[in-house]
């Protein structure tokens, strides 16, 4: 079976490399520096019912690039702890922009400026850039590590639906390793195993198993304090929008601003299924893959991640709604609000105040981290199929209990040819499924339902796990955002994929060698 | 023409002024409930119903959206409100959160216990009722009508309840404040207010509320530019107590920074310090600019300046559906946080020597006379800009460059 599989992969394999759908990276896309040209300007968003909408956003252009278009969300800041930031708004939109930066260490006036002292005159919160090619700088402090985000500050409940507004983040500026001991409930992987994007974390000592890493969202209170350590981390931030509203301000017309309902989600600027697509990120790599078909919209969400990796979450909401989102798979363990570390003592070892929750409310204006691992622990049955004798070696982080275990379960198998599937000794009733040719399967099946394996389809069937892995929704629990104006799938909706670990004499990529259960192969180091 | 102007200076200096809110310290109040109009700053006229504090010798007899802030003597646990409705409809007081036996008054139908209202009810055009809650705990709260809440919350008829264990404290010795301020999040749908206004007084007259929409979004029962400002002053431990009588859930969100006392001054961040919700303080605080404020809910979070040594005038805004005046912006839940450096006015507004609202050529000309008078006011008329933030806190002397300033206000030049 698994011989099978493995052979059928290979196939597959070959075929794939031109398409490698899920060749997706998982770390941060955004621009990093200390100084940033933003260009206010307008453009056009694609969703994935073939609409085409009018939105505002902020570009960046670097010193010696042309003007580049605005983009959906407005580009991420990816910066350092204790950095001073200058941002260089240039406004060609028809109206005044401006941008505040809340919960972040502003260095430029933060008081509104009331022309003729006269509240009812006010247009923004912070110093603007006038209309049509107007400027204004901004400067701040990057004075603690965290997730926050910018926005307008002008005609804040217009200019926000039409999409000014981005993510921040602030890294660490300390490089010192955190050390965190594996249970002993799970297989150690070897010393000197990689883990996390780049390979920057890695497995020291087996006795205990204890992994080091490099990552950490925030200062880690003290060598052994790896709470907010992570190995991969996704960028979260959701958006709506009326497409009525949208269309109101490109064609003019009438709308009734409290009716406002929105009908378009989104997450990083695309709505589901867009959010699986390939992201586009000029000058990130050196062959950059780029999506030409959303080029407004060059951030994806697509997260992929080996068991017992730790994922940070960077929720973000910058529409106007409450959005609960809710990670399919397992618990996340939040660990921050808007950039503050949930302890008692930001900054210094205190009591743990982070919670495990496996939805949470988001609320419009707020940042929320969190961390996500997944290792298929305690499901009662051996996700990697070991019972096949000789016994494997246990996948690294793999529920040791549960290894080679079958008893009590025994997980479908989908029978060939018309015969029935076996019965498991402890199962009373046997379980009689339909022949292959008389199922259709979900997208993401593999044909096996055990990690890493794969088995035969029916044809045209399969191709959307390449590597057999499991995916996870993740997605508001607000079933009415998981649409994309009326049409299900879509909105707030991606799949984070779970990829087995790279073993000894797995396939490679026929092109590049590469070992496709490798995410870190794929993926450009850490900015 | 002059004492007109003069006797505008006081009634229009309150929007510069810190919000306190107005209370009597006794435990014994005389409410009114009764029907009133709030006016938009778009002109829309609505129906409201509110309360009016009548107790004699403190209460100003004004029928008000959201009603008196009431609060009993630091330490004191009880409150007794003699209630007289002025209604078409029944009402009764309930105090969500306060361990405070309640008692119900059933509907007389003959169809079984059918509540009607969820306390002691005071009925249409009658009373005053003595209205007495017991055993009460420290915190924020609020209070609002137990009958018909789906109609008669939207209505108006809810305040603001604060109960203080010592004075100075919210909760403890730990939860001190040297200011206190309280912004209550509400809201306004004008179709279903005029409908229940007009229909109120019919025998039967109900109202369904599923086509309920909010046009209007309000602070403390103001919309912007008619918010009253926060008051959080440099070197100050200021307590902002919020609370959200709305059917929707709000995000009071800060924005702004200032420097701190630390050489070299570092840059800080406004944030809320959460202390206590529901009025339960929180085993430790939480650290957050937007707050969740959901329908009915309380929150207590500080904003701790007593390490800043610069002014400030942050905006102070809901983040989710409520910054807007019927879809018109800047509007709704929009306020500022003003800090002042001590004994001076920092904020961005001053200049309207004459208090009409607008700096023009005679709030300047009426800073000369006041140089040249001696009769300079520095609270609206010493302007020159603080170095760092460039806000007008003024250098403490009256001198012809305030004047100049003002002039270029008025202007539109903006030099501060």
């Amino acid at each position: 079976m698994k011989l099978t599989g493995r052979l059928c992969w290979i196939l597959v394999a070959a075929v794939l490399v031109a398409l490698s759908p899920f060749r997706a990276d998982a770390h941060l896309d955004g621009n990093t520096g200390n100084t940033f040209t933003f260009v206010a300007d307008s453009g056009h968003i694609l969703l994935p019912d073939g609409a085409n909408m009018l939105f505002w956003g902020f570009g960046s252009r670097a010193v010696g690039e042309g003007v580049e278009q605005p983009q959906y969300p407005g580009p991420t800041l990816i910066v350092t702890e204790g950095e001073t930031i200058t941002v260089n708004l240039v406004n060609k939109l028809p109206e005044p922009v401006s941008i505040i930066f809340p919960g972040l260490e502003v260095l430029t006036r933060t008081a509104p400026v009331f022309p003729v002292g006269d509240k009812r005159d006010l247009v923004s919160l912070a110093p603007e850039a006038a209309p049509s090619g107007g400027v204004q700088t901004y400067q701040f402090r990057a004075n603690r590590p965290g997730t926050f985000y910018y926005q307008s500050g002008t005609n804040l409940p217009t200019q926000t639906r039409m999409g000014l507004f981005g993510a921040i983040v602030v890294r660490p500026k300390s490089t010192q390793a955190v050390t965190a001991q594996i249970p002993a409930t799970f297989s150690c992987p070897p010393v000197g195993h990689r883990e996390g994007t780049g390979g920057v974390n890695t497995i020291t000592s087996t006795t205990p198993c204890t992994k080091s890493f490099t990552t950490s969202a925030y200062t880690p209170a003290s060598p052994v304090d790896a709470s907010t350590a992570y190995d991969r981390e996704i960028l979260y931030l959701v958006s709506e929008m009326d497409p009525n509203f949208q269309h109101w301000k490109e064609f003019g017309g009438s709308f009734d601003q409290a009716k406002w309902k929105p009908n378009y989600w989104f997450i990083n600027g695309r709505a589901a299924p867009d959010t699986m697509g390939m992201p586009m990120v000029k000058g990130v790599k050196a062959t950059s893959t780029g999506n030409a078909f959303l080029p407004n919209q060059p951030y994806n969400c697509m997260p992929l991640f080996h068991p017992g990796e730790r994922v940070l979450l960077r929720f973000i909401n910058m529409g106007h709604e409450f959005h609960p989102l809710h990670t399919h798979g397992n618990h996340m363990r939040v660990i921050a609000l808007d950039g503050n570390p949930l302890s008692s003592t930001p900054g210094t070892s205190g009591v743990d105040l982070s919670w495990e929750t496996f939805t949470i409310g988001l609320a419009p204006g707020k940042t929320m981290d969190a961390i996500f691992t997944w290792t298929g622990e305690k499901m009662g049955w051996d996700v990697y199929d070991h019972a096949a004798a000789p016994v494997n070696t246990p996948a690294p982080y793999e529920y040791l209990a549960d290894h080679a275990k079958r008893q009590g379960y025994q997980p479908f198998t989908i029978p060939l040819f018309g015969a029935p599937s076996p019965k498991s000794p402890n199962q009373s009733l046997p379980v009689i499924l339909p022949t292959i040719e008389e199922t259709i399967s979900g997208l993401m099946w593999s044909g096996s339902p055990y990690m890493g394996l794969s088995a035969p389809l029916p044809p045209g069937e399969g191709g959307f796990n390449p590597f057999n892995g499991y995916f996870f929704m993740w997605h508001s629990h607000a079933e009415r955002e998981l649409t994309n104006n009326n049409l299900f799938p879509g909105g707030l909706l991606t799949m984070a994929g779970i990829v087995p670990w790279p073993m000894p004499g797995d396939a490679v990529d026929p092109a590049t060698g590469d070992n496709l259960n490798a995410i870190d192969e794929i993926y450009s180091p850490q900015m | 023409m002059r004492n007109l102007r003069l006797a505008f200076i006081p009634l229009l200096l309150l929007p510069l002024l810190a919000l306190t809110p107005p209370e009597s310290q006794g435990a014994v109040y005389s409410l009114q409930a009764a029907a009133t109009t709030l006016t938009m700053p778009d002109g829309t006229a609505i129906p409201m119903w509110g309360f009016a504090d009548v107790t004699p010798g403190s209460g100003d007899g004004i029928v008000r959206v959201p009603g008196p802030v009431l609060s009993v003597s630091p330490g004191d646990t009880t409150l007794v409100i003699n209630l007289t409705n002025n209604l078409p409809v029944p009402i009764s007081i309930v105090i969500p959160g306060q361990p405070v036996p309640l008692a119900p008054t059933y509907f007389d139908d003959g169809k079984g216990n059918r509540v009607r209202s969820f306390n002691t009810e005071v009925p249409a055009m009658s009373g005053p009722v003595q209205l007495t809650f017991s055993g009460l705990q420290p915190g924020t709260y609020l209070y609002e009508s137990g009958t018909n809440q789906g109609m008669q919350i939207p209505m108006g008829l809810y305040g603001a309840l604060v109960v203080r264990p010592a004075a100075g404290q919210a909760y403890n010795a730990a939860t001190a404040f040297d200011q206190e301020e309280v912004v209550l999040f509400s809201e306004i749908d004008p179709v279903f207010n005029a409908a229940v206004s007009a229909g109120a007084s019919t025998p039967g007259f109900s109202r369904s509320s599923i086509d309920y929409a909010p046009r209007y979004f309000l602070l403390n029962g103001a919309a912007y530019p008619r918010t009253l400002e926060i008051s959080a002053p440099v070197g100050k431990k200021t307590l902002v107590r919020l609370l959200n009588a709305g059917s929707r859930n709000y995000v009071p969100t800060v924005s702004g920074s200032f420097m701190d006392t630390a050489a070299p001054p570092n840059p800080r961040a406004l944030t809320f310090q959460v202390a206590a919700g529901d009025g339960k303080l929180l085993p430790y605080p939480r650290y957050e600019s937007a707050l969740i404020l959901s329908a009915g809910k309380t929150l207590d979070a500080f904003l701790d300046l007593t390490t800043a040594s610069t002014p400030g005038y942050y905006p102070l805004f809901d983040r989710s559906s409520g910054s807007a005046n019927n879809g018109s912006s800047p509007g709704g839940m929009l306020t500022f946080v003003r800090s002042d450096l001590p004994g001076k006015n920092c904020s961005p507004l001053k200049g309207d020597a004459s208090g009409d609202g607008i700096i023009t050529l005679a709030d300047a000309l009426l800073a000369l006379r006041g140089l040249v008078n001696n009769t300079f006011v520095p609270s609206t008329m010493d302007v020159d800009p603080d170095a760092t933030t460039g806000l007008p806190c003024g250098n403490g002397v009256a001198e012809i460059t305030d004047v100049l300033l003002i002039l270029r206000k008025a202007f539109g030049m903006n030099p501060y």
